[in-house]
């Protein structure tokens, strides 16, 4: 019952906080809230048992990038951003009525399907915290998952050469 | 836990490792290459993806092997796809050669990431698990979002890839979704053992289950994002005519094959217990697509925009035979392997025909002058009948008529979806191409009838020899594959029949 109850809190802070990135008006507003729902996803992976994953979370994502975020934010002086209003009004309030049919309806089919509980795969939780659960991730990446470990690598690489290609100034 | 090495065999996975290998060679030689000699770094790349197009060639007919622990699968199929996705590589290097120096954008990196583009289409044809199809379409995806904005200086692609790079980021998280609902569901992300799971004692349970069900409609709608199909092909419009000439070529029909193959392999060797109700699925999906691919794309006055339409119109005819292949006999589901042969088919025959299609837009572009009106083209058919004839090949192969690729193509689709008893879909499928020869062949008039206006600029096409080739070799291609297209029938049959 704990667990429900902690799932729920860290669901609520995590979607809280992404709803606050998008629509609060302060880049740095936004920035801050991006450090609440990467908390909140932290502790969503505590209540998974995924110990590790959610440090990492911490270290790296609330931890490095936001600074790296922070230190964008700041260096480039953003100023409130400017609202440039919408060419149909009506958007706004049937893209909120779309989306809130679409939750009660993501709602009512997973509360319907009675076969989604239950441990699942080759890992259950009991199994990962015998064995430690940083150690099966380790095992895991570098034997079974080499090829998504190794497409994730060419995956960062794409990133990297992108965003540069993207950022640069032109060279003529 | 003891350390268990898996049994991995990097030959087997040849053609990825070899492009892994390639990009990182593009990459560094790039550094050392002056601004001046930028297509320095196509050419390596065109000599590299041929080298490992000949690779496949070998591994064709090897049988189905697999290795990372059952995540890559090689067979004939996976080889079909990629030695299309490797021909249109080159054929796109050979396009941008001079294209990239005219829109400036002639950067080492250009090359890069069409590689990386590749690179993830290959992952995905070979991908036997969920997770690893997810990671080509994202490093695919990615690569697109790059090269459609690549034009920095233009609004128009910055705006392109924007939009893109969003409605795309949309869908792999309502793709994701729809895998991890499967995961929770069956246990597993491996394409057999979610077969394995659907069929197994609890496997009637889980598929009539709302949530299986569900995570099924997410899947659909992630692929039907990537793949354009109506009610998802808001974004596909504004990238094709934002994007580089050259990219837009490369993605109408490489992504699209690659994205095909993802479908193919994951709803015909993961969900066939759920076949009813995916096909109705793509029924429905398959017909919006033609319809209104085939209706927006009447408006169009700008080129390439009205090609992006007639792209996602083909894609209904790609679908189309998807849908054709699920055959209900009594109650129980048969798949016919005829409809997949003719899809891959098609997607050779549409590859030929786009590719020249677009690469006659890169033929007309030069720097003061980037000719995608329609207009723009009067008078071409009079003063450049060499130029005016290939194009009208192109349309011809495009609006499905004797004696082109495109017309044996939809004889096959249209074919298959008859003997299967699809007789709604053929009708429309059939009206609906009527409907495309309308916007095609106002092309054709403008380029013949109308002479040219008084202000227009003098036509003057590009020079250079490896647009001209590429563009010879497509018309040769697009007509023989209408003459003689046994040789590719038959490798498309005996690349599909390992496969169901």
């Amino acid at each position: 019952m704990a667990g429900l109850f902690l799932f729920y809190l860290m669901a609520v802070v995590t979607v809280a906080g992404a709803v606050g990135v998008v629509s609060l008006p302060n880049p740095l507003y936004s920035v801050l809230s991006l450090i609440a729902a990467f908390l909140g996803l932290a502790g969503l992976y505590l209540t998974l048992n995924a110990e590790f994953i959610a440090v990492v979370q911490v270290v790296i994502y609330a931890g490095a990038i936001m600074v790296l975020f922070l230190f964008v934010v700041m260096l480039l002086d953003l100023r409130r951003e400017e609202r440039i209003p919408l060419r149909l009004p009506v958007q706004k309030f049937t893209g909120a009525l779309i989306g809130v049919g679409l939750f009660a309806v993501i709602m009512k089919v997973i509360f319907s399907g009675s076969l989604l509980t239950g441990a699942k795969g080759a890992f259950p939780a009991e199994r990962v915290s015998e064995i430690g659960n940083t150690q099966v991730l380790g095992k895991i990446l570098l034997t079974d998952y080499l090829l998504p470990f190794q497409a994730m690598g060419v995956l960062l690489f794409v990133g990297v050469i992108g965003a540069v290609v993207l950022a640069r100034r032109r060279a003529d | 836990m003891p350390l268990v090495i898996p049994d991995i065999s990097l030959s087997i996975a040849a053609p990825e490792v070899g492009l892994a290998i390639l990009i990182c060679v593009v990459v560094i030689a790039d550094l050392f290459t002056s601004m001046e000699n930028k297509a320095g770094m196509g050419v390596l790349s065109l000599a590299g993806v041929a080298i490992l197009a000949l690779i496949v060639l070998f591994q064709w007919g090897g049988g189905a092997q697999t290795t990372f622990s059952g995540f890559y699968i090689a067979d004939d199929f996976s080889s079909f796809v990629k030695l299309v996705v490797f021909l249109t590589t080159i054929f796109t290097i050979l396009l941008s050669l001079q294209y990239a120096k005219v829109e400036k954008i002639n950067y080492g990196e250009f090359y890069v990431m069409i590689l990386f583009a590749a690179f993830g289409m290959l992952v995905m044809a070979s991908g036997n698990d969920l997770i690893s199809i997810y990671l080509g379409l994202e490093t695919m995806s990615i690569s697109s979002y790059v090269l459609v904005s690549f034009i920095r200086h233009d609004p128009l692609s910055r705006e392109a890839g924007l939009k893109y790079f969003l409605m795309g980021a949309f869908a792999s998280g309502i793709l994701l979704y729809g895998i991890a609902l499967t995961y929770g569901l069956t246990g597993a992300t491996s394409l057999t053992e979610i077969a394995t799971a659907l069929s197994g004692p609890q496997g009637a349970a889980i598929a009539d289950d709302p949530v299986m069900v569900f995570s099924m409609i997410l899947i659909v709608s992630g692929f039907g994002f990537k793949l354009a199909l109506v009610p998802f092909h808001m974004w596909l419009p504004d990238a094709y005519t934002g994007a580089p000439t050259s990219i837009a070529a490369f993605m109408s029909v490489a992504v699209k094959m690659a994205t095909v193959a993802a479908i193919i392999r994951v709803f015909f060797i993961a969900f066939p217990a759920l076949a009813g109700k995916w096909n109705l699925l793509f029924w429905l999906l398959t017909v919006f697509t033609m319809v209104w691919g085939n209706v927006a794309a009447i408006a169009q006055t700008n080129l390439k925009r009205m090609l992006a339409y007639s792209s996602i119109a083909h894609a209904g005819y790609i679908m189309l035979g998807i849908v054709a292949t699920t055959k209900i006999v009594g109650g129980k589901v048969v798949f016919t392997p005829d409809g997949l042969s003719a899809v891959l088919f098609y997607l050779v025959a549409y590859m030929v025909t786009n590719l020249g299609a677009f690469g006659m837009l890169i033929y007309l572009c030069r720097e003061d002058f980037r000719g995608d009106n329609i207009e723009d083209w009067r008078g071409i058919g009079q003063d450049h009948p060499w130029a005016g004839m290939a194009f009208v090949v192109f349309f011809l192969s495009l609006g499905g008529f004797p004696p082109t690729a495109g017309f044996v193509g939809k004889l096959l689709l249209f074919g298959t979806a008859i003997q299967n008893e699809y007789y709604w879909l053929a009708v429309i499928g059939i009206l609906t191409s009527a409907i495309s020869i309308y916007y095609y062949f106002r092309v054709v008039m403008v380029m013949y009838m109308e002479p040219r206006g008084e202000s227009q600029p003098a036509i003057e096409f590009s020079k250079a020899p490896s647009i001209f080739v590429a563009l010879v070799v497509l018309v040769i291609a697009t007509i023989y594959l209408g003459l003689f297209p046994g040789s590719i029938i038959t490798a498309a049959k005996s690349s599909v029949a390992g496969l169901l």
